[in-house]
């Protein structure tokens, strides 16, 4: 996070990279 | 112009192939001001310390400023901004740049930051099919790419370029506007995208006040 932010909003950016990151799964998937 | 007989090749055919698998995150709302260079900057950074190889594509080529909350800026201003030049030519392909260990590409790069893209929606189209495709990058995982606000071509452009899954993340913030806005936004039914929560972050960092650069030119070597 480089952007002045709670540490809420940042707990949520990092959850929801964690989200993408399964979702989009590695290129050995694709 | 076509010459006679010369097929029409549709905007996307020459993204290299590998590119064109990499499944592309788009961030869009249907208003602007809510966040989206915010969240598209704050998703990418931990998505690149999960380990995953991130390109970030900052489409929004009239408030391009994922580069300047990167700390990029392009103080030396441009004198025309080349869509598109034949294969093998220095200015064929642009280079992303790495930034906190994100390849980026961005129209801020293009220009100066003291200057604007005034241009109309094909050259728009072009500019951003120029950062996604002809871009260089280094064997990325997955690519965000920040939108402008709303509906209109180059959002089109971006869910419908290449066979790759694409995945909207509609930004709104606490507001009945921006909250009535995402519905329009979304991808058309014929792509594959899944919806994501969006995290409203401050719109801090607002573009500033930019002067307009005419006339854009096209150079074609």
């Amino acid at each position: 996070m480089i952007t002045r932010a709670v540490p809420e909003q940042v707990a949520a950016y990092e959850l929801l990279a964690r989200q993408l990151r399964k979702a989009i799964g590695t290129r050995s998937d694709r | 112009m076509r010459a006679a007989g010369q097929q029409e090749r549709p905007l996307g055919a020459d993204v290299p192939a590998e590119v064109e698998q990499v499944p592309v995150i788009a961030v869009a709302s249907g208003k602007g001001g809510v966040g989206k260079t915010t969240a598209a900057v704050n998703v990418a950074l931990p998505l690149s310390a999960e380990g995953a190889r991130v390109g970030l594509v900052d489409a929004d080529l009239y408030g391009p400023d994922a580069a300047h909350m990167t700390g990029l800026n392009r103080t030396k201003d441009a004198s025309h901004v080349t869509l598109f030049a034949a294969k093998g030519t220095a200015s064929a392909r642009l280079q992303a740049v790495e930034r906190y260990g994100v390849q980026m590409a961005s129209a801020a790069f293009l220009i100066g930051q003291a200057q604007g893209l005034g241009v109309q929606a094909p050259i728009a189209q072009l500019l951003v099919h120029r950062l996604i495709g002809g871009t260089t990058w280094d064997d990325i995982d997955c690519l965000i790419v920040d939108l402008p606000p709303g509906t209109a071509d180059i959002q089109q452009l971006v869910f419908t370029l290449g066979k790759r899954a694409t995945y909207a993340l509609v930004v709104v913030t606490p507001s009945a506007r921006t909250a009535a806005r995402p519905r329009p936004c979304s991808p058309p039914p014929r792509t594959q995208s899944r919806s994501g929560r969006a995290y409203p972050g401050s719109s801090a960092c607002r573009s500033a006040r930019r002067r307009p650069m005419t006339p854009t030119s096209a150079s074609r070597s």
